[in-house]
């Protein structure tokens, strides 16, 4: 199976099921003649620049930038979504989410 | 209690589908052509349903929304294209549904628009913040059901039903061939509108749909938009049979409402706008969420109605955000009819590249495994395919031509 066209743009879960972005890109390694494999995820705002030149980049800067690579070792799991092996905060993933929360949480009946 | 989640889920699919656009395209289609797009109706909710259970379908089995799919369906470019075009046309159908709050607690308190459109979006934030989920669709649901008083007033004008019957039969008779195609082109908009399948879809993926709930997705697309489609005939029978009797262009929501008073008195008037608020209110909410959804999903935030706020930061904060800005559009004083006319036509242009990646994993059986797309939703979802392509680029030629339907 083509494993990097069935997980590329995928939703990324860290290992207790939080939505921590997407795979937006991948690393890919061989040389002519090799079979090309997938070595590593790459995903964050900074990543969008080469998938779309205008837009992309748009969204890049409002995202405020930010990339993370996350080794193929570290996949648990490839079904609809992607599952990776430990906590998005462990990785550097949805800090976009960290960011916001604590002003969210301010407001009263948050938590509820 | 199986009977009571089909009942809630259908409730739920009214309230989705009976909103500004509909109310607005519907009695003006038939203060100007009669009975003679009723058939167009059909088509149009024969297509929310085959979409809607293809998407209720995808999020049961593969736990993707709409914009998940579109997302790896077409890639991260013509993706981001789509959700921009998709938020810009959301974005429109929120500020038009808030506006047509406040026009509704306009005419039933006689208070100021401006203050009622502030107190429309507080009162939604609020709503939308404090009640819970199930009981924002029960409270939408029921009080949207007062819309029902339109089929009453249906009856009571005693409208030609040869004629009546003779709509469900397409056929044109009118010179205005361009006005009429505008109307059809509306008609299907306003039925299929997209933010419907982003709610739908994402409701599913949030209450945990399994296979097993595969048959009260379908039972809820099937009973929930056919009933919508129900209301839809109404109004339109009340167009033709008040409003082009008697030369009206029903311009103005109340002037909707009107169709419940003229035969039923006070007590139609009163229901109708009680209807329309709740009908328009729910579909605020429901527009409120898709846009959050949509984004969240194409950039992978957590996301989620049932969630804690602080559990879904980045949602919470675009359904803020959004909210905000349907404030400052309707505050411009921007007519909501005006810009529901122009929400539906838009939306018209966004409609394939929702549906076309909904189509692709709808099929896709690597996902869907034995819940693949059947033959019968193959024919029929590329036959609607092939409509809403033509449609799409045909609409916005035809509201130049037409003069956004002013002729």
């Amino acid at each position: 199976m083509d494993v990097g066209l069935a997980v590329l743009d995928h939703q990324l879960l860290d290992r207790e099921g939080r939505r921590c972005g997407n795979v937006d890109d991948l690393e890919i390694e061989g040389g002519p003649g090799e079979t090309p494999r997938v070595v590593a995820i790459l995903s964050g705002p900074d990543v969008w620049r080469s998938r779309s030149r205008w837009l992309g980049a748009l969204a890049a800067r409002i995202g405020r930038g930010g990339r993370v690579r996350i080794p193929w070792e570290e996949v648990a799991e490839v079904q609809s979504h992607v599952r990776l092996k430990r906590t998005a905060a462990e990785y550097g993933l949805g800090r976009g989410d960290d960011r916001v929360r604590p002003w969210i949480a301010r407001l009263p009946g948050a938590d509820r | 209690m199986k009977i009571f989640k089909i009942a809630l889920g259908i409730l739920a699919a009214i309230g989705g589908f009976v909103d500004i656009g509909d109310l607005v395209f519907n009695v003006a289609a038939g203060a100007i052509f009669g009975y003679q797009l009723l058939w167009v109706v059909v088509v149009g909710v024969v297509g929310i349903i085959v979409y809607s259970e293809m998407c209720g379908r995808v999020a049961a089995v593969s736990n993707k929304a709409v914009f998940d799919a579109v997302r790896e369906r077409v890639g991260f470019r013509a993706g981001l294209v789509t959700l921009v075009a998709a938020q810009v046309v959301n974005l429109m159908t929120l500020a038009a549904e808030v506006g047509g709050v406040a026009i509704c607690l306009r005419l039933l308190s006689g208070l100021p628009y401006r203050w009622l459109i502030l107190a429309a979006i507080v009162g939604l934030g609020i709503v939308v913040w404090v009640v819970s989920f199930e009981w924002i669709e029960r409270i939408f649901g029921y009080g949207g059901l007062c819309l029902l008083v339109f089929a009453v007033a249906a009856v009571k004008l005693h409208p030609d039903w040869g004629a009546v019957a003779h709509g469900y039969v397409p056929h044109m008779d009118t010179e205005d061939t361009a006005l009429y195609l505008f109307f059809a082109v509306g008609l299907l908009g306003a039925a299929m509108t997209p933010y419907e399948v982003y709610f739908y879809s994402s409701g599913g993926v949030e209450e945990g749909w399994k296979p097993k709930d595969l048959g009260l997705n379908r039972a809820n697309a099937i009973i929930g938009y056919s009933l919508g489609g129900f209301f839809s005939f109404a109004l339109m029978i009340v167009g033709g049979a008040l409003f082009l009797e008697q030369g009206i262009q029903p311009d103005f929501l109340g002037s909707i409402a009107l169709g419940a008073e003229v035969p039923i008195g006070e007590v139609g008037l009163l229901l109708a706008l009680i209807g329309i608020l709740f009908a328009v209110g729910g579909a605020s909410i429901d527009t409120l969420f898709a846009g959050a959804y949509n984004l969240a999903q194409f950039f992978g935030w957590e996301w989620g109605r049932y969630r804690h706020a602080s559990g879904a930061p980045r949602f919470t904060l675009t359904w803020m955000v959004l909210l905000g800005l349907a404030l400052a559009i309707v505050m411009t004083g921007v007519d909501p009819v005006q810009l529901t006319e122009y929400a539906v036509i838009f939306s018209v242009v966004a409609l394939p590249l929702t549906y076309l990646p909904i189509l692709l994993v709808a099929n896709d059986r690597a996902y869907m495994g034995k819940y693949v797309n059947g033959r019968v939703s193959n024919v029929l979802g590329v036959a609607y395919l092939v409509v809403i392509l033509a449609v799409s680029l045909t609409a916005i030629p035809l509201m130049i031509i037409t003069n956004v339907g002013q002729g």
